[in-house]
């Protein structure tokens, strides 16, 4: 542990008297905010676009640079996804349900101190973690095989019970699984209702699904009234925009630190998951053990909290696998892997013995670039919240940006005018499922988790020669199952215990 | 016939054309779990819901009616659709940026917003599509066909790209 601390404290002082690597991580935090917040540019595509300005740099100057831009990216998504509901990177997919909601309440402010101060608390956290823990916890990540993972997604899958709208919820959350299976098998490579349009074979991108189910949608619908909307101009104290009061932060404590931090993070270093399947099954978890999950996506502070402490816990659990394992926990950290290897080193254990300099220095740097976009993010906030209140005052005009923002953030995935259709047409679809009263909230999470299940459902079902009971042979996946069971059914046994107690009294 | 049973009479029969098409997808012995399988489970699932939604609300005869579209917001949003397939199917013949500087204003001149201001809303859309992607992000966006690709090859190199 000595030895530990020495290397954290030598850490810590490299960076902080480091011109350089303070430069380094005040730009890409900056960079990475700006990116974030402006819909269409994910914090993959930011990190993937810094990469090539990083191999001049020394590798844990590069490394601290990509990962600073991630975390501050993954923040600044959210920001977009608070006042136009587009989900500035996929791991805001969550924040948009109860965010955008609070804006529209008038209460964008709230909504973004909330998102940043959680985001900064759930990356802090998750920094610290991987900060003590990553030798020891890279053992544990590689105990989680196929039906362990399936077990995780099946819990996750059995939170979306929780949804408003009974069988209108499930056909969504259907037809979000469904769309997942759209292009190239993940195990036999056969190409699946493709039509012949080549491009399909890599299937829907999740961001121009998303575009299409959370902007497109919520365009259409705002434009079906009158373009004159009544807008308050919202006030605020400086200290109202820094920190949540001190009966809100109570409040949300215990789902904050018991469930979204510790889940999120969890689900995060779990090799190959990432941190926007970390977010949704925080949120979904969350609601379920909420009070009153019926409120959830209608604009509650728990719903924005929970989910930005959750992405930005898990951002930081993708490095575990990643930097001690030589796994990438998503697609932002296979590029700081790639970034670990053009700087000439092989990820694992030896990095924080051999290497302990550069291995430590990228976990101090991970926790201070959460710092640093919690320092910044007042000049993104105010900026992005002004230009909010003059869009949402003038609806043309916040059509038009986010029409925009959709063409071209759909466009530039792939460079390809399919991405673009499929964003409208799922965007015409969820607008149309919207109207008859249809979530389209389980649609997103399905399209998410759908390619996990069938994945870790057939590599489960391979590797033991299509027996089932391979899904509860080991004692993690047995585990996994018994707390869904006890997840789906203490609720319910709780509240009718309440009935019978309000009763007899 | 009520929009609701539409929809779930529309859902029904693209998932079963769907499990139509996954069940012919091609078999292949040597996996376990073929490519069909996971598919036609959802299939299946999104057949017995809309069967079992569409009984339950002929029975019931509850069905969720949603306010009315009103000629001008119908129109709206139909002109937005429009406007999103015709900016899909020009961007890559007439390049990002003469596509976004015609196409934004003629679409806020519907919207009934000031000839001037939309044209200016275009310019600055354009820009902002010229800046962000291939000027500082180094992201390539299409430059159009013949005249329309030195036009914006032009405009780029003004700003070295």
């Amino acid at each position: 542990m000595e030895y530990h601390l020495i290397n954290i404290y030598q850490a810590f002082t490299y960076i902080i008297t480091n011109p350089l690597n303070m430069g380094v991580l005040i730009l890409a935090s900056f960079i990475g905010l700006l990116a974030g917040a402006t819909p269409g540019i994910t914090s993959v595509a930011i990190t993937a676009i810094l990469l090539p300005f990083t191999i001049w740099l020394p590798p844990e100057t590069a490394i601290i640079a990509l990962v600073a831009a991630y975390a501050s990216a993954v923040f600044g998504g959210s920001v977009s996804a608070v006042l136009f509901r587009i989900p500035g990177s996929t791991e805001n997919i969550m924040t948009a349900l109860d965010g955008y909601e609070l804006t529209k309440a008038g209460k964008s402010g709230l909504a973004l101190m909330l998102t940043r101060f959680y985001s900064f608390l759930g990356g802090l956290i998750g920094g610290i973690i991987v900060l003590f823990f990553t030798p020891i916890l890279a053992d544990v990540a590689v105990m989680f095989g196929p039906p362990e993972m399936f077990a995780l997604v099946v819990m996750a899958i059995s939170f979306l019970a929780t949804f408003e709208g009974g069988v209108k919820a499930i056909v969504s959350a259907l037809l979000g699984f469904f769309l997942a299976t759209i292009g190239s098998d993940p195990v036999t490579g056969v190409y699946r209702f493709t039509f012949g349009v080549t491009i399909l074979g890599g299937g829907f991108d999740l961001v121009a699904v998303l575009l299409g189910i959370f902007a497109i949608s919520e365009v259409l619908r705002l434009l079906e009234s009158e373009l004159k909307f009544e807008v308050v101009k919202e006030r605020y104290k400086f200290k109202e925009l820094m920190f949540p009061s001190k009966e809100l932060f109570l409040k949300l404590a215990p789902l904050v630190f018991l469930i979204a931090v510790p889940i999120g993070w969890l689900i995060g270093f779990l090799p190959g998951i990432g941190a926007t399947t970390a977010a949704v099954v925080a949120y979904l978890m969350a609601r379920r053990f909420s009070k009153n999950p019926e409120k959830w996506g209608t604009g509650i502070p728990e719903g924005v909290a929970v989910a930005e402490a959750a992405n930005n816990a898990a951002a930081m659990g993708t490095l575990v696998p990643t930097l001690a394992l030589g796994i990438p926990g998503g697609a932002a950290t296979a590029i700081v892997l790639g970034a670990l290897m053009i700087h000439g080193v092989i990820p694992g254990a030896w990095i924080f013995t051999y290497r302990a300099q550069l291995g430590y220095t990228v976990l101090v740097g991970t926790v201070l670039s959460n710092v640093m976009f919690y320092l910044l993010a007042p000049v993104v906030v105010y900026i992005f919240l002004r230009l909010g209140e003059f869009l949402r005052r003038n609806i043309p005009f916040l059509a038009v940006m986010v029409i925009f923002f959709c063409v071209f953030g759909a466009y530039v995935i792939r460079n390809s005018v399919v991405d673009i259709v499929a964003t409208l047409v799922i965007g015409v679809i969820a607008y149309v499922l919207n109207r008859y009263k249809f979530p389209t909230a389980p649609m997103a999470i399905g399209f998410v988790l759908g390619p996990l299940a069938e994945k870790y459902f057939r590599r489960s079902l391979d590797i033991a020669f299509g027996n089932p009971l391979v899904f509860i042979s080991s004692p993690i996946g047995q585990f996994i199952y018994i707390a869904t069971v006890l997840s789906i059914i203490t609720p319910t046994l709780y509240a009718r215990f309440k009935a019978r107690k309000n009763v007899k009294s | 016939m009520y929009g609701e049973m539409i929809i779930f009479s529309l859902l029904l029969i693209f998932s079963s054309y769907f499990l139509y098409e996954a069940l012919r997808l091609p078999k292949l012995p040597w996996v376990v779990i073929g490519p069909e399988v996971w598919p036609s489970i959802l299939l299946i699932g999104i057949i017995i819901s809309c069967i079992s939604a569409i009984i339950y609300r002929y029975i019931k005869k509850n069905y969720y009616r949603p306010p009315k579209l009103g000629r001008s917001g119908l129109s709206r949003v139909l002109t937005t659709i429009v406007f999103v397939v015709v900016y899909a199917l020009v961007f890559e013949y007439v390049g990002f940026f003469i596509s976004t500087l015609v196409l934004i204003p003629t679409y806020l001149k519907f919207l009934r917003v000031k000839t001037l201001t939309s044209l200016l809303v275009g310019f600055i859309f354009a820009m902002l599509a010229l800046l962000l992607f291939p000027v500082f992000l180094l992201i390539p966006l299409p430059r159009g066909y013949g005249v329309f690709y030195d036009l914006t090859t032009y405009i780029l190199g003004l700003f070295g790209r």
